[in-house]
């Protein structure tokens, strides 16, 4: 018997074992009509939300012209009106004020890869984070990307290419602050990185090791802090080149005196005719803080 | 009762292109449950995969505006679903602890033979290796059907299969 008709044998044995709930129809229905009423709730919250941001708009606009009148307020018969009055612009204004201070991340350090959390960059849809962590970041020239596949309610994955017919790079998103659009890894079936894991802390001369298979066998390592655009070290590994894992091992010297709790850990293959990456594992990796 | 609110695949277009959700059920769902078991153990997430992709293939029903298209864009959604779940299981038996404690899955009854052991071989080769294998051998889909499925080349479709079928028939030769 060939291994196709053992193959399909097997198949045919296990998947006549299989057979569906009675109810799963009832089920299907029961969450279809929980993503219904979920969508509505959610159009309901968005309209009201553009509302109030328009009666802000309106109010803080009227409030600015207000105050050209503020000089009237030396009338001391008027005093109670006048203070009245020059209250409102007071309040009103302090909106736009808040938006110049000091950006205040909200969003734990510890899952996001991409965009940094301590910036303001932010991202209202997922391909779009996915696209801009994979150029930005890790460096693909013309990423080919696929669309968003759901996970749960807040989380899924994006599918990225360094070209057409490449091997895929998933990214993983996940909506963490103001149902905005954070990376929080990528995996890729040509590089497997077992130590370190994501959310380890690592220190130097940290080890590297894991499986891989890429061009000539090369893998490129970068390390990123968050808030500094360079990586502050590199190194390659080496994995097997014929298309089939191999074990890599090495080890990444980089400066423990780190003022930042977290940074990026970030493997690729390179090849194409202008040797960008074209697949990438990353990971969140944390530092003894200096 | 809850037929009466069976939601239609309301695409904006009337006529043939309309599709109920019993039908469409009827039809796949089964089929689509199987094809999942293929790829993971517990039956009862496999319901989950495929009730799920039903679910994100309502949501969107613009997309299904040709309603030959929604095999091939069901088939997709389940082993995206399946490779997601295999991933985040794989994550999770990295970072935590074994707990003795829990239920068990519904998983499968033993098959005659060596037939466990070449599942196991089956699940053990690349993502889109056993993809290929699966959607070939379970459903006899064709390359370009396969291709279609995984948004991928009907090439690397019958490079995927070569590459699966080469490392299977070694990993048979040794449970001879």
């Amino acid at each position: 018997m060939t291994p196709e008709d053992r193959l399909r044998q097997a198949i045919e044995a296990r998947t006549s074992q299989v057979e569906p709930s009675a109810d799963a129809l009832q089920r299907i229905e029961e969450k279809l009509m929980d993503a219904q009423h979920q969508d509505n709730r959610n159009r309901l919250l968005i309209g009201l939300g553009s509302a109030a941001a328009i009666v802000a708009l309106v109010l803080g606009a009227v409030a600015l012209t207000g105050n050209d009148d503020e000089p009237v307020a030396t009338d001391g018969t008027t005093n109670a009106t006048e203070q009245t009055t020059t209250t409102a612009p007071t309040t009103i204004t302090s909106a736009p004020t808040t938006s110049t201070t000091a950006f205040t991340p909200t969003v734990d350090p510890a899952l996001p890869i991409f965009p940094d959390p301590s910036t303001s960059r932010r991202f209202d849809d997922p391909v779009a984070a996915a696209t801009a962590f994979i150029t930005d970041l890790v460096g693909f020239s013309a990423p080919v990307v696929g669309e968003f596949a759901q996970g749960d309610s807040r989380s899924g994955e994006v599918e990225v290419r360094g070209f057409a017919e490449g091997q895929p790079t998933v990214v993983l998103v996940r909506q963490l602050e103001d149902d905005t659009w954070f990376v929080i890894g990528a995996t890729t079936e040509s590089i497997q990185l077992a130590i370190p894991a994501a959310g380890d802390t690592i220190t130097s001369p940290q080890a590297l090791t894991g499986m891989a298979y890429a061009f000539e066998g090369t893998v490129h390592v970068r390390l990123y802090v968050d808030g500094v655009q360079e990586p502050i070290a590199e190194t390659f590994v080496t994995g097997r080149g014929d298309g089939e894992l191999g074990d890599f091992q090495g080890e990444l010297e980089f400066t423990n005196d780190i003022n930042a709790s977290h940074g990026v850990l970030v493997l690729t293959s390179e090849g194409g005719e202008d040797g960008a990456p074209i697949a990438a594992q990353v990971i969140r990796v944390r530092f003894v803080r200096s | 009762m809850m037929a009466s609110m069976a939601p239609v695949l309301d695409d904006g277009l009337s006529g043939p292109a309309t599709l109920d959700l019993t039908s469409v059920y009827r039809e796949h769902y089964r089929s689509l449950v199987r094809l999942a078991s293929l790829l993971v153990d517990d039956v009862g997430t496999c319901e989950e995969l495929v009730q799920d992709a039903f679910i994100r293939v309502w949501r969107r029903g613009p997309v299904l505006r040709a309603a030959d298209r929604l095999p091939a864009y069901l088939r997709s959604a389940v082993l995206n679903g399946a490779r997601s779940h295999l991933r985040r299981s794989a994550t999770a038996r990295r970072h935590l602890q074994p707990l003795p404690n829990l239920a068990q899955g519904q998983g499968p009854q033993p098959l005659a033979g060596d037939g466990d052991r070449i599942l196991a071989a089956l699940r053990s080769l690349p993502e889109r290796q056993r993809e290929v294998l699966a959607l070939r051998y379970y459903l006899d889909l064709s390359e370009i059907e396969i291709a279609t499925t995984l948004g991928i080349s009907a090439g690397s479709v019958k490079t995927h299969a070569h590459r699966g079928l080469a490392t299977l028939a070694d990993r048979l030769e040794d449970l001879r």
